[in-house]
């Protein structure tokens, strides 16, 4: 009897050696966590059921910003980096000059069906560099007011509709907030220390009034863009100067305040759609949430937006199988094919086909704030720009200060643009 | 007996030869191998093109440098002296107690030098937490309301000084508890008959006695604190980085952050030039003041 | 007037006592030797003295003044301590005058006893050295010189020879015994060494077991020790101890017979002896080889020939050895049968508790 079980033991052990050796094995890092998180990791999980016996992501979470870019840049170099990572397209430029990023053929890509046809083409072209694609778009994402539909009750901003009204105008807005004030610790909530959201925050409404930050000359902030600039970050400063959102937040704490009830609105990330949606769902909110494309407060919408999307890292020195290639290929091309999913963590897919999909047109909020994608302005192309690059470096040593009234708001952006001159130079 | 003098070499060589090879390939090659790189403009990774000393030009003529540079005086000033004479003071006090309760005490002030800096760090980030920071009290009683010591410029380098302090002091009471053991009890006991008095106790027999300790312990502390970042790093998370920027920071910055391993290397070898002259020029120094 | 009295002083570490109620009457000018066993208290005694150990109980007074709750600096005591705890970092010059300057004394002052000081003890020379550049011995006379400039009332002196070498040890004990008669101040001295004790006290302090055994000169140490402990510590060769088989009562002196043995008549009073389980003390130079075959009767053992005399380890009939002298020129060998005559005017009886029956004086 004991024979016969361990003849049974080694047999299987033998046969599952034989799957894994069929199977092929795909690294992958990402910098997901939280609400987004969570739903990535149902995908992969999904991805290998569906795939089991060819393909099987290994799954990695990192941090996310600096860390997980500079473990990116020196595991490549030294042939250590994974089969395919996240990979924010803003930061592309920047990836592609240090040498991170291994580009993808136009046939490698077309054998899985995927082309510039299936993006929007500015989504598609933030993944190239002198004309080669380093990095497949997944989503795009951007930042969103949610708010706190009691307190836009009782203060009279819901229209018929029940959406927030009475918020475009600068001065419009702050009217707003005054009035908010009453039922609100901080009628707005954001993060106000630090880059991310102040970035985020500043772009848009930099944007809102076509400023433009780095000319085709090279120059930062050119003559015409700078009282622009001023002006976005005065605006974003009479918010915390008039009390009506916190001093010297950080991200968490912004969060906080608004899912703690303490604050009407919140501006931050689609990212955090997950987080809302998972505490309503067991009724830990307390309060009905909403979102809507942040407000209009100059001359026209216009957003902030970045994208994630896919790369493969240039692993130095360790020549990638065809047969990896096409499972990795075969994981973007699923991934994006499956975006649907990846919608319900906020983002709006950036397949094509699932962003015009009937299924994602009637999705909440995405539905209500997917206007945003005609209007988004995506961070500048350059190797300073991106995630955990200088230009979110400079946010925090100059915008954030302004925002606390530490500098004044000329002052902010005449030395930020020293700053970055001086660095690209 | 004859001695077999080559032989006898030979052998010599044989045993040295393990550290020299060490010493070489984890030391000295690196260290060539940052001097070198120092003058190309290398990336992170790889190599680069030479070009000289116009590494070192740009260097002197950039102003994040020099602020990277008053900072980490600034922050050495805040820590070597007072992390010492804290450290000594509070062996003193450890030493007048026995057995156990010695054991006891000097458990809780070493505690802290046993974690790693990443708890420091939460620790003394809840402990300033805005809202919930139980130093909130008395900071609230001192400056009239809840203070952001992390966010405000002025208090930034002071308080990462005190949390170093508060971290490492406790490795210094220990060297200076055995320093203080290390002065026999007799001496005491003749400087009591000697009439002596608690000050001049300390002033004339403790202090003279525990200088070597005390310069020791300085110099240490100076090498450790010229090489900041850390702490620095980790608490200007989230704020504003340029300001207190310290020189390890700053070659964290441009390798890792903007990929100009040439430049950082550049700043690696001012650093390493830097701590050098100082610890050499503070321990001479210091044993000359102890032998006068 | 210094004289230094102890009343019933008592010292325990928690439930081990150290010492149990001691006291004794110390006169100015007299050079006094603490002397027993390790552990037998003295060391202690000595530093309660001095202030640097608490005395439960008992009092204390110097010069008339009781000290015992007393500082150690309020004492007017000096020390010498066995490793002499010099100031390592201070130069000898600094180490004689840090106690002076601590009293605010005036430079001059300072300058002056210092060096008379240091004539006297003949360490001139050795003014700016520091203690590391110094012998043992010339350390020794630092740390007495220490001493003598602060002009103490007494000076407590902790084993101060144990740390020199044999020769050293000699010649320091002859220049402390010189020092004494020349600054005649009260001197308390402790060692284990009962040869230090014999040439250096005019009284000596025997101690055992955190007791006194006996106070007193040191011929009366020597001649009439008060108990059996005080004889077999002091003298050398050790005091011979030989069990009594029989004791008869010859007028009025006690005749006693060892096992075997013809009867030895001793000077000791019969009146006062308890009967049974004595012990008879003699001194080796009391017991002499005879050559005539009179006295008691054993075999040679071991022989050790000092040139002017000669030690023989005698067995004695019940297996009791007994050393016994002959003239430097001896021919007894290993094996020989001898017999000893006993001076019974030296002799002394011991009873079971080890108190001492001595000759009427």
């Amino acid at each position: 009897m004991k024979t016969f079980f361990k003849i049974a033991m080694l047999s299987t052990a033998l046969l599952s050696i034989g799957a894994a050796q069929a199977a092929e094995d795909v690294v992958w890092w990402d910098f997901l966590s939280g609400g987004d998180g969570v739903r990535m990791k149902a995908l992969i999980e999904q991805f290998n059921t569906e795939h089991a016996g060819e393909i099987t992501i290994q799954p990695t979470t990192l941090e996310w910003g600096t860390p997980f870019y500079t473990k990116v840049q020196t595991s490549a170099a030294i042939g250590e980096g994974p089969d395919v990572m996240t990979y924010h397209l803003s930061r592309v430029p920047l990836g592609v000059a240090s040498g991170a990023l291994a580009p993808i053929s136009a046939e490698d890509l077309s054998s899985v069906g995927l082309s510039g046809d299936v993006f929007a083409p500015a989504n598609w072209e933030a993944g190239q560099s002198e004309g080669a694609q380093y990095a497949v778009p997944f989503d795009i994402h951007s930042i969103i007011l949610y708010y706190n539909k009691d307190k836009l009750a009782e203060a009279g901003l819901l229209d018929a509709n029940g959406l927030p009204t009475g918020l475009d105008g600068a001065e419009n807005f702050t009217a707003a907030l005054e009035k908010l004030k009453a039922g609100s610790e901080y009628p707005l909530s954001l993060q106000t220390s630090g880059d991310g959201t102040p970035w985020r925050v500043f772009y848009s409404l930099f944007g809102q009034q076509d400023g433009t930050f780095l000319a085709e000359d090279g120059t930062f902030f050119p003559d015409e863009s700078i009282p622009k600039a001023v002006k976005a970050v005065e605006t974003m400063a009479s918010w915390v100067e008039g009390g009506y959102a916190p001093a010297l937040t950080e991200y968490e704490g912004s969060v906080a305040l608004f899912t703690s009830g303490e604050s009407a609105l919140h501006l931050n990330g689609v990212w955090e759609v997950p987080t809302m949606a998972d505490l309503a769902a067991k009724g830990e909110l307390g309060f009905e949430w909403g979102a809507v494309a942040v407000p209009t407060f100059f001359d026209h919408p216009a957003t902030w937006a970045d994208s994630h999307g896919f790369a493969i890292p240039n692993n130095v020195g360790k020549e990638m199988t065809p047969e990896k290639k096409a499972a990795v290929l075969e994981v973007i091309s699923w991934m994006n094919k499956n975006s649907l999913a990846w919608a319900n963590a906020g983002h709006i897919p950036a397949y094509t086909p699932t962003r015009e999909s009937e299924e994602f047109k009637t999705m909440q909020p995405n539905a209500t704030y997917s206007v945003l994608a005609d209007t988004a302005v995506f961070d500048p192309k350059s190797v300073l720009a991106g995630v955990a690059s200088p230009v979110y470096d400079a946010v925090a040593n100059y915008i954030s200060p302004a925002m606390n009234g530490e500098l004044g708001a000329q002052e902010a952006i005449d030395e930020m643009k020293a700053d970055l001159q001086d660095q690209a130079d | 007996m004859l001695r077999n003098h080559s032989r006898e070499t030979a052998v010599a060589l044989l045993f040295v030869l393990p550290f020299v090879l060490i010493y070489g390939v984890l030391f000295l090659w690196p260290t060539v191998q940052m001097v070198l790189l120092s003058f190309t403009d290398a990336p992170l990774i790889g190599p680069g093109k030479w070009i000289g000393i116009e590494n070192y030009v740009e260097m002197f003529d950039d102003r994040r440098f020099w602020t990277s540079v008053r900072n980490t005086a600034y922050f050495v000033a805040l820590t070597v002296i007072p992390n010492t004479l804290i450290g000594l003071a509070i062996a003193m006090m450890v030493s007048r107690l026995k057995g156990w309760q010695q054991s006891i005490i000097l458990a809780m002030f070493f505690l802290p030098y046993i974690l790693p800096v990443s708890v420091v760090y939460r620790i003394w980030n809840w402990m300033f937490n805005l809202q919930f920071g139980i130093m909130q009290y008395p900071l609230t009683w001192i400056f009239g309301e809840a203070t952001p010591v992390f966010r405000t410029q002025w208090m930034f380098m002071p308080a990462v000084a005190f949390v170093t302090i508060w971290w490492t002091c406790g490795f210094n009471i220990l060297l200076f508890l055995s320093g203080l053991r290390s002065i026999s009890t007799d001496i005491y006991e003749a400087a009591a008959l000697d009439n002596a008095s608690r000050w001049t106790i300390f002033r004339r027999i403790t202090w003279p006695l525990i200088w070597p300790v005390t310069a020791l312990v300085l110099t240490i502390q100076l090498i450790l604190q010229l090489k900041i970042f850390d702490q620095v790093y980790l608490f200007v998370q989230g704020g504003r980085p340029d300001p207190s920027m310290v020189l390890v920071q700053y070659i964290y910055n441009q390798a890792f952050q903007k990929n100009e391993g040439g430049y950082a290397a550049a700043v690696s070898v001012a650093l390493f030039v830097i701590v050098i002259v100082f610890s050499v020029l503070q321990f001479q120094f210091l044993r000359a003041r102890g032998e006068k | 007037m210094s004289d230094i009295v102890l009343k019933e002083v008592s010292k325990s570490y928690g439930a081990v006592s150290v010492l149990d109620k001691v006291s004794m009457h110390i006169q100015s000018g007299e050079f006094i030797v603490f002397l027993g066993p390790s552990g037998c208290g003295k060391s202690t005694l000595l530093r309660m003295i001095a202030g640097l150990e608490e005395c439960n109980d008992g009092e204390i007074f110097i010069g008339g003044e009781r000290v015992d709750q007393l500082p150690p600096n309020q004492r007017g005591v000096a020390m010498v301590f066995q490793n002499y705890a010099l100031y390592p970092h201070m130069t000898v010059r600094d180490n004689m005058s840090f106690g002076l300057e601590n009293v605010k004394t005036p430079k001059a002052e300072i300058t002056r006893r210092v060096e008379d000081a240091a004539r006297m003890l003949e360490i001139t020379q050795l003014l700016d050295r520091k203690p590391a550049q110094l012998s043992g011995g010339q350390r020794q006379r630092v740390a007495i010189g220490r001493a003598i400039v602060r002009d103490p009332k007494a000076f407590l002196l902790d084993e101060p020879l144990s740390n020199l070498d044999a020769g050293l040890r000699v010649r320091t004990r002859l220049e402390l015994a010189q020092l004494h008669n020349r600054i005649k101040a009260t001197m308390i001295f402790v060692t284990h060494d009962q040869i230090e004790a014999m040439t250096l006290a005019t009284r000596i302090v025997v101690m055992n077991n955190k007791k006194i055994e006996q106070i007193g000169t040191p011929m009366e140490i020597y001649a009439r020790p008060a108990t059996r402990f005080v004889a077999s510590f002091v003298g050398s060769p050790a005091m011979n101890f030989v069990p009594v088989a029989a004791v008869s009562d010859v007028g009025g002196k006690a005749a006693i017979t060892f096992a075997g043995q013809q009867p030895v008549q001793t000077a000791v009073p019969v009146a006062g002896l308890p009967t049974g389980n004595l012990t008879l003390g003699i001194r080796a130079e009391a017991a002499r080889i005879t050559h005539d075959g009179t006295g008691i009767k054993g075999v040679a053992d071991v022989i050790e020939r000092l040139g002017e005399r000669t030690l023989v380890y005698t067995k004695l009939l019940d297996g009791t050895i007994l050393v016994a002298e002959d003239e430097g020129i001896s021919t007894i060998q290993p094996g020989d049968n001898v017999s000893i005559a006993l001076d019974g005017n030296a002799a002394i009886v011991f009873d079971a508790a080890g108190k001492a029956f001595h000759a009427a004086v």
